[in-house]
């Protein structure tokens, strides 16, 4: 639904579509150090993930799709529990 | 149906083949300007005869192939090996319409509603071409390394570079990842090394997908089918799911480059075969002239007459056999559209060699070919050839070979197909022939190994560990043998283990054809050549008269010797018509000779083949044939019989 700045961290809610992808970007540049919480997310566009893995920042939050979860959050430098490494 | 149209789709196919054997030398050598122009002025001309018949899916698809060839020879945009592909599917598209033309005199709907996506496919690759040339290498090195990855044998490997420009498409490249069944493996990376953050565009996609997947080849396919430009997908050769998705070429059962209908030719043939017995009833007349007062002269002149006659339609009879030769090239020209989607299918890179394929064939025998041979290529393409993995392991170039000779001998030719694969093991043969009951232990020690690699023709035999729809299902190669033994020829294994195997088929260049009567013994059946035969006669018993230990009857005022079939077949002679028996009466060189026989069914024109094996050498039997309900019929010799 929507990429937001909530209490510091860059938080994913809901489906994230690819137009989100600029804002997200937006975002990591505007606050470095901040963490990304995908932990609320839903369906999100490879777009997204793309601009996490080329701008690597800390990531956080155990998402909620399996295949994710399996196959991606290791290549964002996830642990499987959700908590940043 | 219309003339225009029957000549177009003769036309049509020629052009389509014509236009795909160019299109896959250009495969493997691009350069070849000379292919290039001829598959150019193929699809150029085709295109311009669907005009005539306002085949507008066609034109517009042909159109688009057109345009991607004459991009390539203007040297503005080369072809790349997946623009290749998306033509000859065009191609294909187009030679499955003429089929519906011919048979139901228009192009199905669901047939012509394909039309936009295999134009969508071609322009979506030459869209492609100028940024991703290293789609061109067809390499499959990757997915070998990548299988390493994990430590079970993955049914395929799968590479998949999203276009740049994906995104602006509504594509989303994970979500169809996602959907990959039994993934056992993903890697996700940059394409290009990712830029410095201020130059990096979200809307463009940077990234490869690399992964291992258990799922039957067809499903993943399904998957990308509308990215198949951005996507590799090479099965690994370790099991082919249930829905592995099997290639079909449909025999072909129309002549294509004869201008004659060949009913016609057939029709011809039939009426020689007609006068050929017509010509044969001479032999009677002779007879009876010569048993009238005087009739010596008049049955000299018959004789005279019909030895003419014997010439002429013997030549006329050969005459018409040579418009029914036609090339090998008929038959073998489908397989290396097969061999080359098999070997990508099954993750084998082949390539087959044809030899030999001017050499020319009675049609009938040509098209009765095709489907044994496209049997034995596809058993060599599962079976025999191993998959890249096990060629490296065993010191063999990855790409095997696959070796298609015809060869002239006599009135004979031999056709032999060899393959550099992993060859048959004679042990295991044996092994397999005791499980399946069709050898005992004791039988199978006695063979050599010749004779065990023979039992791959014995009924219900099939080796592979894991049978597939790419060779079929327990119908293996005993289903080639009799098709090959019905057109009068033979076929043999060889193999080297380690080193290949080769295929031989010994098929007759053209038919004998040849009138038989039917007749009845002891309950079995045989038939006698109808030359030899010149009446058939009922003889009372007691017309019969013993001469020392034979017997003779009267015919026509001369003495007929009268022999039983029954016993020079050495069965006990029958009762079956006590007071009359069946007599034929055989000319056998100047002498009249009766047979008595149980009974005379019908008469045949029937093809002949010589006796190989056991019945080598059989006196009084000079061949067999294969009746139309698949029994064997012996046939004899009536000269034979009665020395």
């Amino acid at each position: 639904m929507s990429v937001l700045l909530k209490d510091g961290s860059i938080v994913l809610t809901g489906d994230c579509g690819v137009e989100e992808a600029e804002t997200l970007i937006g975002l990591i540049q505007g606050n470095p150090g901040a963490l990304v919480d995908v932990g609320e997310a839903g369906a999100v566009h490879t777009a997204l993930w793309q601009v996490l893995m080329a701008l690597a920042p800390k990531v956080t939050g155990e998402p909620r799709d399996p295949f994710i979860r399996r196959w991606i959050a290791p290549a964002l430098g996830m642990a499987a529990d959700g908590t940043a490494t | 149906m219309d003339e225009l149209l029957a000549q177009f789709i003769v036309e049509a196919r020629e052009l389509v083949q014509a236009a795909i054997d160019d299109l896959f030398v250009l495969e493997r050598e691009p350069d070849n300007a000379g292919r290039l122009d001829s598959a150019f002025r193929a699809v150029h001309t085709l295109k311009g005869s669907t005009g005539l018949f306002d085949m507008a899916a066609l034109q517009s698809a042909l159109h688009r192939a057109e345009d991607s060839l004459g991009r390539a020879r203007s040297g503005t945009a080369p072809l790349d090996p997946s623009q290749v592909d998306a033509i000859v599917a065009i191609l294909e598209w187009v030679d499955t319409c003429v089929d519906d033309m011919e048979r139901l005199g228009a192009v199905g709907q669901a047939l012509l509603s394909q039309a936009a996506q295999l134009e969508a496919d071609l322009r979506a690759d030459s869209d492609e071409a100028d940024t991703q040339p290293e789609l061109a290498v067809r390499s499959i090195g990757w997915a070998l390394a990548l299988a390493e990855q994990v430590d079970t044998a993955p049914a395929l490997a799968l590479r998949y570079r999203p276009h740049p420009e994906c995104f602006f498409n509504g594509d989303d490249p994970l979500a169809l990842v996602a959907r990959i069944p039994a993934l056992v493996h993903l890697s996700v990376s940059p394409r290009q090394p990712w830029p410095e953050a201020d130059g990096f565009d979200p809307y463009r996609s940077n990234l490869v997908f690399e992964a291992l997947s258990d799922a039957p080849l067809a499903d993943v396919e399904a998957i990308f089918r509308l990215v198949p430009d951005q996507v590799e997908i090479v099965p690994l050769g370790a099991a082919p799911g249930p829905d592995f998705d099997v290639p079909t070429v449909v025999p072909s059962d129309t002549t294509r480059s004869l201008r004659v209908d060949s009913a016609r030719i057939d029709a011809l043939l039939d009426a020689v075969g007609e006068l050929m017995t017509t010509k044969n009833g001479l032999g009677g007349l002779i007879a009876v002239a010569a048993a009238l007062p005087d009739g010596a002269e008049l049955a000299r002149e018959i004789a005279a007459t019909q030895k003419d006659l014997d010439r002429l339609t013997g030549s006329l009879y050969g005459a018409v056999l040579q418009t029914r030769m036609v090339p090998l090239s008929q038959a073998f020209r489908r397989l290396p559209r097969m061999v080359h989607d098999l070997s990508r299918r099954l993750g084998k890179p082949t390539d087959l060699v044809i030899e030999g394929d001017a050499i020319e064939a009675d049609k009938a025998i040509v098209d009765d070919m095709f489907e044994p041979l496209l049997h034995l290529v596809r058993n060599a393409m599962d079976h025999g050839i191993e998959n890249p993995a096990e060629r490296f392991a065993a010191g063999k170039p990855a790409t095997s070979r696959l070796q298609l000779q015809a060869m002239r001998q006599g009135d004979q030719m031999l056709v032999r197909l060899s393959d550099d694969g992993r060859g048959i093991n004679p042990e295991a043969i044996r092994r397999a022939a005791i499980d399946r009951g069709i050898v005992t232990e004791d039988q199978a020690a006695q063979l050599d190994d010749a004779d065990a690699i023979d039992l791959l023709f014995a009924a219900g035999f099939s080796t592979a560990a894991t049978l597939s729809d790419i060779s079929g299902r327990g119908v293996g190669l005993d289903a080639v043998r009799s098709a090959i033994l019905r057109v009068g020829g033979t076929v043999e294994l060889a193999s080297r283990p380690g080193i290949g195997t080769t295929m031989t088929m010994r098929l007759p260049v053209s038919f004998a054809m040849t009138q038989l009567m039917v007749v009845s013994v002891a309950g079995e059946r045989y038939g006698v050549p109808m030359q030899s035969v010149s009446e058939a006669v009922r003889v009372k018993r007691d017309a019969i008269t013993p001469i020392r230990d034979n017997r003779a009857f009267v015919l026509r005022n001369r003495t007929v010797p009268l022999l039983s079939l029954s016993s020079l077949l050495g069965f006990e002679e029958g009762t079956l018509s006590p007071d009359e028996l069946t007599v034929l009466v055989l000319a056998v060189q100047d002498e009249r000779i009766g047979i008595a026989v149980d009974g005379i069914s019908e008469r045949l024109e029937i093809i002949t083949r010589p006796l190989g094996g056991l019945l080598t050498g059989v006196k009084g039997i000079s061949g067999t044939t294969v009746l139309g309900d698949g029994r064997v019929l012996l046939v004899l010799d009536a000269a034979g019989l009665i020395q």
